[in-house]
C-alpha cells in the first residue's frame, strides 16, 4: 500500500494569457512514482491527483467535462472508456497520445465524489490516478499500471 | 486521376500509378514524358522537375519501407482495404484500396513508433466494453461477413501484418464489434471456413497492436 498525501499545499498565483480560464480547479498532485533505474527513455510515471470540478454535480457530467477537456487539449485515440457507480462513482480513460514526440499510452482511474448541494453550486471532487507509458513499453507494462490506478483509493474507504 | 497538393491544409491525394512515378522520379528515374509525370508536375507535387518539399517525407517513406499492414473491412458493405506503410521516416496511410488508380488521401506520421496509434485510429475498435457481439459458439466465417454487411452498425476488421517488406501479409488480429462495443477476436476453428469468437477487452486490443508493433519498430 502506498501512502497517498497532498503536497505542500496553498495556493497557486498564476497569470494566463488573455482569454484563458481554468477548466478545474483546486487540484494538487499527491504523488508522482516511476520505476527505480529505468534504462532507457520516457520512464513510466505514475501520478495521483486531487481535483474540483465546478459547475458539474453528476458523474456523467464529470465524464463529459473530461471527455471535451481531453479533447480540446491533448487529443489522441480514444482507446478506452467506462464509468460507473459501483463499488464508487468512477471514470476508467485510456488514450494514445503523441507528446513532446514519444507516442505514449495514457490510463486514469478517476474516482470521483459528485455533491449537487441545494443552493450551492455542484462540483465534483476527484482522486485521479494517471500512468504514462511509451506506447513500446505498453504491453510489457500494461497489467502492472492498470491494476495500480485502478488501486487508488481513499483510506478507511 | 487527378493528384492533389494543398499545402495549407497538409492534404495529398494521389494514385498508387502516381506515387510510383514520383518515387521513381525522386530516385533520378523519372521518365518526363511519362503522362504520369506530367499529372504530378500539374498538381504540383512536382515542381521545378523537383519532388515538392511538403511531399518528401510520403516519397522517403515510400522507398523505406521496413513493415506494413493491410486492413480489410466490412461495416455496411465492403470497404476499401487501407494499407500501412512503417519505415524510418514514419508511418504513411493508403486509405483507398489496392487498385493502382485509386485515390489515396495520404496520412502521413512522422514517428514509426506512431504505428499503433495510427493502426488503432484505422480499425476504429470503439472504446467501450460490452456483451458480446457474437456468441462463443462456431460459425461459418461467412457468417460474420454477411452481418458486418448488413445495415446493422456490426463491423469485422481484419488486420493483416507484415514485419518485412518482402514477407507476404498474413492475418495476425481479426476483430468483430458493434457500434458501442462488444469487441470479439475472430479465431479459426479445426473446421474449415468456420470461427469462433472470443470476447475481448479494448485494453487488449490495444496491448495487441502496441505488441505487433514493436516487431516493426524494435521496442
Amino acid at each position: 500500500m502506498t501512502d497517498v498525501k497532498a503536497s505542500a499545499g496553498g495556493h497557486v498565483d498564476i497569470d494566463l494569457p488573455n482569454g484563458w480560464h481554468h477548466t478545474v480547479h483546486e487540484g494538487s498532485v499527491a504523488m508522482v512514482a516511476r520505476p527505480r533505474g529505468w534504462i532507457g527513455g520516457s520512464a513510466p510515471t505514475l501520478t495521483v491527483t486531487k481535483s474540483r470540478t465546478p459547475g458539474v454535480g453528476t458523474l456523467g457530467g464529470y465524464c463529459d467535462a473530461q471527455l471535451a477537456g481531453v479533447v480540446a487539449s491533448v487529443g489522441g485515440h480514444l482507446v478506452h472508456l467506462a464509468s460507473g457507480h459501483r463499488p464508487r462513482p468512477h471514470l476508467d480513460l485510456t488514450l494514445a497520445i503523441e507528446l513532446l514526440g514519444v507516442d505514449l499510452t495514457v490510463t486514469q482511474h478517476h474516482l470521483v465524489d459528485p455533491h449537487s448541494p441545494e443552493g450551492t453550486e455542484p462540483a465534483c471532487l476527484a482522486l485521479v490516478a494517471t500512468a504514462v507509458v511509451a506506447d513500446h513499453d505498453w504491453p510489457r507494462l500494461a497489467p502492472g499500471l492498470i491494476a495500480a490506478v485502478r488501486s487508488i483509493r481513499v483510506r478507511g474507504t | 486521376m487527378t493528384a492533389l497538393l494543398d499545402v495549407e491544409a497538409r492534404r495529398v491525394v494521389a494514385t498508387r500509378r502516381q506515387l510510383d512515378a514520383l518515387r521513381s522520379w525522386a530516385l533520378g528515374r523519372g521518365d518526363p514524358v511519362d503522362p504520369v509525370v506530367a499529372e504530378l508536375a500539374s498538381a504540383g507535387l512536382l515542381a521545378d522537375g523537383v519532388v515538392h518539399p511538403a511531399v518528401s517525407p510520403v516519397v522517403a517513406a515510400l522507398g523505406s519501407v521496413v513493415g506494413r499492414a493491410a486492413v480489410r473491412r466490412w461495416c455496411g458493405g465492403r470497404r476499401p482495404i487501407v494499407e500501412v506503410l512503417v519505415g524510418p521516416t514514419g508511418v504513411l496511410v493508403l486509405p483507398g484500396g489496392h487498385e493502382v488508380d485509386a485515390a489515396h488521401d495520404l496520412r502521413w506520421h512522422p514517428r514509426p513508433r506512431a504505428v499503433a496509434r495510427v493502426v488503432a485510429e484505422v480499425l476504429g475498435v470503439p472504446p467501450h466494453d460490452g456483451p458480446p457481439v457474437f456468441g462463443a459458439g462456431q460459425r461459418p466465417w461467412a457468417e460474420l461477413v454477411a452481418a458486418a454487411c448488413a445495415q446493422g452498425g456490426v463491423a469485422l476488421a481484419d488486420l493483416r501484418w507484415s514485419t518485412r517488406p518482402s514477407a507476404p501479409l498474413a492475418s495476425v488480429m481479426v476483430l468483430a464489434w458493434a457500434p458501442d462495443g462488444g469487441v470479439v477476436e475472430v479465431v479459426p476453428v479445426d473446421r474449415p471456413g468456420w470461427v469462433a469468437c472470443r470476447p475481448r477487452h479494448p485494453l487488449d486490443v490495444w496491448i495487441g497492436l502496441t505488441t505487433l508493433c514493436r516487431q516493426v519498430t524494435g521496442g
